[in-house]
C-alpha cells in the first residue's frame, strides 16, 4: 500500500511539477523509489529497454502450442445486487474496516480514506444485500468527499489534517466505483435518489475525464488536473488500472449516451500497447503521447500496487483475449505475487498478504481453468485494507462469472 | 447549474433505437423474404428435398429473415409463379438431384411437377434420358442413406456409410451423396455457430480451406458475413456482401443483403456496397425501394458522430413522409433527434410532440424537454419534465436542474407555492444537493432563515461545495446559531475560502440584500410544512434599485465569482477583524456528521427482495479522535486562505505542497477533447444563460438510449393526494397531452403544450414577478423588471437562426449584460465595460455595484466630469455602505 501511495504522491507531484512550477518537488518516499529504480537500472529511460512490442512473449504464451483456442468468457451482464454468496466474509470485512458513520478505513495506510475504497464497499454492499451500511457509506462519501463544484469525488482524506479533505483532486477510477455501486444499488434497491445520484457521476465522468477521438480511443483520464496533454510534457498520462472494466456495462444502467463501449475498447487496446519489458507487464502509470505508450516520466517503471487490480477487472467483466491475460496469468503462475521491476523483469518487492495471490489466482481460473483455493474467500492472517478488498472483490468477481473456480 | 445537455452524446444514445429499425423493418417483410429469398439461389437446393414427401413442416432452424431449408419444391412451386421471367443465365445446369430422387422412387407426379418447374426455369433445358437409369456408385441401395441425410442425421449417416465400408470393401457412396453431404455438414455447422452466436467459431471455421462455403447459398453468406463483423474482420465481411451482390442477380436478396450489411456494418462501409447498385429503367437505383431504410441508417450514423455530412434535404424528406405516416413515435423520434444535433431545436420540438403523440416514451420526452430548454422555454421545460420524472431519472434531474437557477437569483422570480412545493418533494424524494441548496438559497434571499438553515442542512449532507457551506455559514450567522458556525469555519478552514471570508472579510464592498433592507414580513404563513421539511414561502419582494442586479445569483452577488470584485482600489486596509481568538482555530473534528435520508418509500418491487439481507451488525467507532490540529494544511487545487493576508501561513500538503494552487481547480481549463471543452466553447451563444449560475454543478440530463420506460401501472399518480397542496388553478391543464399516460400534470403547463392553433404565440408568462412596492429610487419610470421566465416566440426565432460568431454575441438579457460588464472592467477594458452598461441601462435599472463599474470605468477613461456625476448619485441613493465604498 505505501509503495501503491506513493506512486500516487509521484502522480500528483510530477504532474504539478510539471503544470505548476511552485510545487514542492518529489517527496523523500518518491527519492527511495528513485533510489530503487536506479539500483535495478531502470531509470525511466524506456526508449529501447521498454519499447512495448519489443518485448518478448511471456513464458506461459511461448510454452503454448503456436495456435491457441481463443478466450471465450462469459461477458453477459450480470447484477451486482445480492451476488455475494458468502455473506460471512462480508460481515468480517465491514467489522474491520467500516467506521459506523460509514467510512472505509485503510488500515495500512495512517487509517486514512479515500473515494476508491468508499466505492470498493459499496459495491460489496449491495453484492451483500447491506442496505444499512450501503446507506452508511454513501452518505459518509457524499459529506465528506463531494465537496467539488463538480459531481466529481475528492480523491483523499485524512482524518488527522485540517481539513481533513488532503486533496481536492478526483481520481478516475474512485469515481467510476462510486457510480456503478450507486446504479446496481439504484437497480437492486428500486431507489431513485440512488439512480439519480449515480447519473449525475456518471455523466461528469463522461464529461470531463473521457478524451475522445486519441489514437488509441476514448481515453479515460485519471484525474480532471494533472494529466492531459496540455498539462505534462509527457502527457496523456493515463493508469490502466482505472479502467473499472466491470462498471461500464452496468453504468449504461444511468448514463447510456456515454460511450462506454468505446472505453472498454480503448482500455483493451492501452493494455495491449503497455506491455513492458520481459513480462510485457503494464507500468502503472502510461505516457500514451502521439498514441505511443511508455512508462510515463517521474513515476517508477513497474508493475505494481496499482496495476495488479487490472486483471481482477478484466475477469470481472468477462472480457479481453487470450493476450491480455497472458502477461498476468505468467506473472501469477509464479506463486509469489510481486511487485515488477519492468526494465529488468526483476522483483521488487514481494505482495505478501495473500489477497493479492487471488486476485492473480481468479485470472488464472478465468483464463486457464484452473481452479482457486476453495478458501479464497477467507484470510488465514488478518490482512490489511487493500489486500483484504483485493481478495473480497476476487471472490465476489468468481461467485458472479466463474462459480466453478471456487469449487476447488 | 442547470442540465446542460451535450448533442453528441445524447443523440448517439437515441441513435441506437435507429438501428433496431432496419431488422425490425426486415421482420415486417419477412414474409416475402421467406417465400423469395430460395430464389436467391439460382440453382434451388434439392439438398432437402427429399424431406419434403417425409417430413411436409420444413425446421423452422433459421432467425428472420429465414430462408426455409427444405424448401423445394413445395416452396419453390410457391415461389415461382412471382418469377415471370426464368432467372437462370444461359449455360447454367440445373441441379436434377430431386428429379432423378423422385425418378428412382417412381414417384411420377412429383417427377412431372419437377420436370414442369426445371423447363420453366431453364428455357434450353429437356430432362436426361437416363432419368430412370440407375446411377453409377451403388445409388439404387442409397435410399435409406438419403433418407437419413434428408432428416439432417449427418451423424449416423456418417456412420452408416463408415460401417459400410468395412462391410463391403470397395464400395463407395455416390459422388453426388458424398458432394452434398459435405455442403450440408457446412452448412449445418456454420448455422449452429450462428445460432449460438459463437462468431469466433464461425469465423474460424469459414476460414478453414476445407470449409468454404457454397456460394451460391445467401442465407449462409448473411451468416458469415455477419459472424466476420462481429469478430472485427470487416474487410472480409464487406468481402462477402460484395460477392452476394456480384453474383446474386436476385432483387429481393440484394435488398436483403444490403439490410444485412446496415445492420452489422458502419453506414461509412454500407455505402460502397449501396453504390453497386443497378439502375433501373425508371432511373432510380434498385435499392431505391429500401430508401427509407438506408436513409434511417444515415440518420443514425449521422447521430453516432460516424458521418459528418448532413443528411440531404430530399432524403430527409423521404424519411419525414415515413416517420408521420409509421405510428412508431421511435421514427418521429428519429427526426426529433437529427434536428436536435442539428441544433434546428425549433423543428426539433415539434417532432419529438409528434413522436410523444404517438405515444413516445420518457426518453422522448426528454428530447421535447431539452429542446424547450434550448429554446429558453424554461418553464415549459420545468413542466415536461416534472410530469416524466419518475419513468426516466433523467428528467427528474433535468426538473430539479431547470428551476435551480431561478430559485438561487439573489432577486427570484415569483415561484408559485404549489411549484415550491413540488419542487421540495422532488428534491427530497431524490435526495438532491443541487435541490436542497437552491430552496435553501431562495429561503435565505426572501429572509426565511429558519427553512433556509432546515435545507441548507439538507445540501450539506449531501453535496458540501463551497458555495453550500457558505450559505449555510451566513444562514447560521444570521440566526445566531454560533457554535454550528465556528464549527463549520474551522472544519472548512484551508478547503473554503469563500466561507472563510465572512469571518475575514475582503474588504470589498458589497450591497445590502433585500433583508437588510426591508422590514421582514410575515413570511411564516407562506411556509408550507411538509412533513419533516418545510417548503419556503414565495418570494414576494420588489427589485430593490440600487442592488446587484438580475440573473446573479445570491453568492455571485456576495462576491463569490472572484471576478465580480470591483477594483483594487476599493480594497480599505482592514485591521485583524474582531472575534473571540478562542473560537478559530479552534480544534474541530474534521468529519462531516451531517446526514438525513431521501424521503421516497421503499420500492414494492425490487430485486433486493428476492435476495437475504445481510445481518445488521455493530460497525466499529471512529478510531481516529484527535487531538485535531489547529493550523490548517495546503489542499492541492485550492487558492489561497483570505487570512493569509494577515501574514498567516498554511502547513505543506499531503504531496509537499506549500503555495496555494492557482489557478484553483474550479477555474482549471478543461482537458483537450473532453465534452467538456467542447461545451466551454458552446457556452458563448447567447441563448445558453446558464452560465449565470455560480455553482458549476454539471451538465446532467443528456438523454438516454433504451432507458424510458413506460410507467409501470402500480405507480402512483405523483401528488395525487398531497395534502398541503392545492391544485394551482390559475392555467388549464393543457400540459396533459405530453404527460405521461397515467399522469397528467397536476399543474397547469404553459400554453405552448397546447396544439399550436391553441396556443397564441405571445401568451402571458405563468409567472411574473409582481412588485408589491413602488421602488424606493425611482429615478425614471423604471420598467417592470424582465420576467426571467417569460417564454415568448421571439427568441425562439433567433435560437434557429445561425448565431453570428462574434467575439461577443448579442444578447438582451440584462443578466449577461451585467456579467459581461464586469468580466471587462475586470480585464481593464473599460470602454467594453461601458458599452455593455449602456446597452443593458435600456433593460433594467442598474445597481450599485454596476454604476461603481461605470463611474471607475468612466474615471479610467480620463472621463472625471461624468464620473464624478455617477458617484455622486451613489451618494445620494445609497446607504452609508455605499459611500464608504466610494472613493
Amino acid at each position: 500500500m505505501i509503495l501503491r501511495l506513493a506512486s500516487l504522491v509521484l502522480a500528483f507531484a510530477a504532474s504539478q511539477a510539471v503544470a505548476r512550477a511552485q510545487v514542492a518537488p518529489v517527496v523523500p518516499l518518491g527519492a527511495a523509489i528513485q533510489s530503487q529504480m536506479n539500483a535495478a537500472g531502470g531509470a525511466p529511460a524506456p526508449g529501447a529497454m521498454l519499447a512495448p512490442g519489443a518485448a518478448p512473449q511471456p513464458q506461459a504464451g511461448a510454452k503454448d502450442k503456436p495456435k491457441r483456442k481463443p478466450l471465450a468468457l462469459d461477458a453477459r451482464v450480470i447484477p451486482l445486487g445480492g451476488a455475494l454468496k458468502t455473506p460471512e466474509a462480508w460481515q468480517a470485512y465491514k467489522a474491520r474496516f467500516v467506521t459506523e458513520n460509514g467510512r472505509v478505513i485503510d488500515t495500512g495506510n495512517g487509517m486514512i480514506s479515500h473515494s476508491e475504497g468508499q466505492g470498493y464497499a459499496m459495491l460489496l454492499a449491495v453484492a451483500a444485500n447491506d442496505r444499512a451500511t450501503f446507506d452508511r457509506l454513501w452518505g459518509w462519501t457524499r459529506a465528506n468527499l463531494m465537496v467539488r463544484d463538480d459531481q466529481l469525488v475528492a480523491w483523499r482524506w485524512e482524518p488527522t489534517r485540517r481539513p481533513a479533505v488532503a486533496d481536492i483532486n478526483n481520481a478516475s477510477d474512485g469515481d467510476l466505483l462510486i457510480a456503478w455501486a450507486l446504479a446496481e444499488a439504484g437497480e437492486f434497491w428500486g431507489e431513485v435518489a440512488l439512480r439519480a445520484g449515480g447519473r449525475r457521476i456518471a455523466v461528469e465522468v463522461g464529461r470531463k475525464l473521457v478524451v475522445a477521438r486519441t489514437k488509441l480511443g476514448a481515453l479515460l483520464l485519471p484525474a480532471v488536473a494533472g494529466f492531459s496533454g496540455e498539462e505534462r510534457a509527457d502527457g496523456p498520462v493515463v493508469n490502466p488500472s482505472y479502467w473499472v472494466f466491470p462498471a461500464f456495462a452496468r453504468l449504461t444502467l444511468v448514463a447510456p449516451e456515454v460511450d462506454w463501449n468505446g472505453v472498454v475498447q480503448s482500455g483493451l487496446d492501452v493494455l495491449r500497447a503497455a506491455r513492458f519489458g520481459a513480462s510485457a507487464l503494464p507500468a502503472e502509470w502510461v505516457s500514451l503521447k502521439d498514441g505511443v505508450a511508455k512508462p510515463a516520466d517521474g513515476f517508477p517503471a513497474q508493475f505494481g500496487y496499482n496495476a495488479v487490480r487490472i486483471p481482477l477487472y478484466l475477469a470481472w467483466a468477462g472480457v479481453g483475449e487470450r493476450d491480455h491475460y497472458d502477461p498476468f496469468v505468467a506473472w501469477a503462475r509464479t506463486g509469489r505475487p510481486s511487485v515488477v521491476e519492468l526494465a529488468s523483469g526483476a522483483q521488487a518487492g514481494a505482495l505478501g498478504e495473500g489477497g493479492y495471490a487471488s486476485v492473480g489466482a481468479l485470472a488464472l481460473c478465468a483464463a486457464e481453468g484452473v481452479a482457486m483455493p476453495a478458501d479464497t474467500a477467507f484470510a488465514r492472517a488478518p490482512e490489511h485494507y487493500y489486500p483484504a478488498t483485493l481478495r473480497l472483490l476476487a471472490v465476489v468477481a468468481a461467485q458472479m462469472r466463474y462459480p466453478t473456480c471456487l469449487r476447488g | 447549474m442547470p442540465a446542460r445537455l451535450n448533442g453528441s452524446l445524447l443523440l448517439r444514445a437515441l441513435a441506437l433505437l435507429a438501428l433496431t429499425a432496419p431488422a425490425l423493418a426486415q421482420a415486417s417483410d419477412g414474409g416475402s423474404m421467406i417465400i423469395d429469398a430460395p430464389m436467391a439461389r439460382p440453382q434451388p437446393q434439392p439438398l432437402a428435398e427429399p424431406s419434403a414427401p417425409e417430413s411436409p413442416e420444413p425446421k423452422a432452424e433459421a432467425r428472420a429473415p429465414v430462408v426455409e431449408e427444405g424448401a423445394a419444391p413445395a416452396s419453390s412451386a410457391r415461389a415461382t409463379p412471382r418469377q415471370a421471367a426464368p432467372i437462370a443465365e444461359e449455360g447454367d445446369r440445373p441441379d436434377e438431384t430431386a428429379l432423378r430422387y423422385y425418378a428412382g422412387r417412381g414417384e411420377m407426379g412429383r417427377v412431372n411437377v419437377e420436370i414442369e418447374r426445371l423447363v420453366r426455369l431453364y428455357k434450353s433445358w429437356t430432362p436426361p434420358l437416363d432419368l430412370f437409369a440407375q446411377e453409377q456408385s451403388g445409388a439404387p441401395d442409397e435410399e435409406a442413406l438419403w433418407a437419413l441425410f434428408s432428416a439432417d442425421r449427418i451423424d449416423e449417416l456418417r456412420a452408416t456409410i463408415e460401417a459400410r465400408k468395412k462391410e463391403q470393401p470397395g464400395w463407395a457412396p455416390s459422388k453426388d451423396l458424398e458432394t452434398k453431404l459435405r455442403r450440408k455438414e457446412t452448412r449445418l455447422r456454420i448455422m449452429t455457430f450462428f445460432r449460438q452466436g459463437r462468431w469466433q467459431d464461425l469465423a474460424d471455421y469459414v476460414k478453414q480451406d476445407s470449409h468454404q462455403p457454397d456460394d451460391t447459398d445467401v442465407e449462409m453468406l448473411w451468416a458469415v458475413a455477419e459472424a466476420f463483423s462481429k469478430t472485427k474482420q470487416t474487410a472480409d465481411a464487406i468481402g462477402v456482401y460484395r460477392s452476394i451482390l456480384n453474383s446474386s442477380s436476385e432483387k429481393p436478396a440484394r435488398l436483403a443483403t444490403i439490410h444485412k450489411a446496415m445492420a452489422s456494418l458502419r453506414m461509412s462501409d454500407v455505402e460502397p456496397l449501396i453504390a453497386m447498385g443497378r439502375t433501373e429503367a425508371s432511373g432510380k437505383s434498385e435499392f431505391a425501394a429500401i430508401e427509407t431504410d438506408i436513409v434511417r441508417a444515415r440518420i443514425s450514423a449521422y447521430l453516432h458522430d460516424e458521418r459528418a455530412d448532413k443528411i440531404p434535404d430530399g432524403e430527409l424528406a423521404v424519411f419525414q413522409d415515413h416517420a408521420r405516416g409509421a405510428s412508431d413515435p421511435n421514427q418521429a423520434g428519429l427526426v426529433a433527434w437529427y434536428y436536435y444535433k442539428t441544433k434546428a431545436f425549433r423543428d426539433a420540438l415539434e417532432w419529438f410532440k409528434l413522436a410523444l403523440e404517438r405515444g413516445g416514451d420518457a426518453m422522448v420526452a426528454h428530447g421535447l424537454a431539452h429542446s424547450l430548454r434550448e429554446l429558453d422555454m424554461r418553464r415549459e421545460t420545468e413542466e415536461v419534465a416534472y410530469a416524466w420524472r419518475e419513468p426516466l431519472v433523467n428528467n427528474l434531474i433535468l426538473f430539479i436542474d431547470i428551476l435551480e437557477r431561478d430559485l438561487t437569483l439573489e432577486h427570484p422570480p415569483y415561484i408559485e407555492p404549489e411549484r415550491l412545493a413540488r419542487y421540495a418533494k422532488a428534491t427530497m424524494e431524490a435526495a438532491s444537493g443541487e435541490g436542497a441548496q437552491a430552496l435553501a438559497w431562495y429561503a435565505y434571499n426572501s429572509c426565511q432563515y429558519e427553512v433556509a438553515h432546515q435545507w441548507f442542512q439538507r445540501a450539506v449532507a449531501w453535496f458540501p461545495k463551497e458555495a453550500t457551506v457558505y450559505g449555510h455559514a451566513l444562514t447560521l450567522k444570521r440566526l445566531k446559531k454560533d457554535k454550528e458556525f465556528w464549527e463549520l469555519m474551522n472544519r472548512y478552514d484551508g478547503l473554503f475560502a469563500k466561507a472563510l471570508e465572512i469571518v475575514f472579510p475582503d474588504g470589498y464592498y458589497h450591497p445590502p440584500t433585500a433583508c437588510d433592507l426591508l422590514a421582514k414580513q410575515n413570511l411564516r404563513a407562506g411556509q408550507q410544512n411538509l412533513g419533516a421539511y418545510t417548503a419556503p414561502a414565495s418570494y414576494a419582494h420588489p427589485q430593490q434599485n440600487g442592488m446587484s442586479g438580475y440573473g446573479v445569483t445570491a453568492a455571485q452577488a456576495a462576491g463569490y465569482a472572484p471576478q465580480a470584485y470591483p477594483p483594487a482600489a476599493h480594497i480599505q486596509r482592514q485591521e485583524f477583524p474582531k472575534f473571540d481568538r478562542k473560537l478559530f482555530p479552534a480544534p474541530t473534528d474534521p468529519e462531516n456528521a451531517m446526514r438525513f435520508a431521501a424521503s421516497a418509500s421503499p420500492a414494492t418491487h425490487s430485486p433486493s427482495l428476492k435476495s437475504q439481507a445481510a445481518v445488521d451488525m455493530p460497525l466499529q467507532r471512529e478510531p481516529v479522535r484527535g487531538p485535531w490540529p489547529l493550523v490548517a494544511s495546503r489542499v492541492p487545487g485550492v487558492g489561497r486562505m483570505p487570512y493569509e493576508r494577515y501574514g498567516f501561513s498554511l502547513l505543506p500538503g499531503w504531496n509537499g505542497a506549500t503555495g496555494p494552487t492557482s489557478p484553483t481547480y474550479a477555474v482549471q481549463r478543461a482537458p483537450k477533447g473532453t465534452l467538456w471543452e467542447a461545451e466551454q466553447a458552446e457556452k458563448a451563444r447567447p441563448r445558453i444563460a446558464f452560465a449565470n449560475g455560480m455553482s458549476g454543478v454539471p451538465a446532467a440530463g443528456a438523454p438516454m438510449q433504451g432507458m424510458a420506460q413506460p410507467p409501470a401501472a402500480a405507480q402512483t399518480p405523483p401528488h395525487a393526494a398531497q395534502p398541503v397542496v392545492a391544485p394551482y388553478p390559475q392555467q388549464p391543464p393543457v400540459g396533459a397531452a405530453y404527460a405521461p399516460p397515467q399522469y397528467a400534470p397536476p399543474y397547469g403547463a404553459p400554453a405552448y403544450v397546447a396544439p399550436p392553433h391553441v396556443a397564441p404565440p405571445h401568451a402571458a408568462p405563468p409567472a411574473v414577478a409582481q412588485p408589491v412596492a413602488p421602488a424606493p429610487v425611482a429615478a425614471s419610470a423604471s420598467p417592470p423588471a424582465p420576467a426571467p421566465v417569460a417564454p415568448t416566440s421571439e427568441p425562439a426565432r433567433e435560437a434557429s437562426e445561425p448565431v453570428a460568431r462574434l467575439a461577443l454575441p448579442q444578447t438582451t438579457d440584462a443578466g449577461a449584460l451585467a456579467q459581461r460588464a464586469i468580466q471587462f472592467f475586470s480585464a481593464k477594458n473599460y470602454a467594453g465595460a461601458l458599452e455593455a452598461l449602456d446597452q443593458r441601462a435600456p433593460l433594467a435599472p442598474e445597481t450599485t455595484n454596476l454604476k461603481m463599474i461605470r463611474a471607475w470605468s468612466l474615471l479610467h477613461l480620463q472621463r472625471k466630469e461624468e464620473a464624478r456625476g455617477v458617484f455622486a448619485t451613489l451618494g445620494a441613493q445609497g446607504s452609508q455602505k455605499s459611500r464608504s465604498g466610494s472613493p
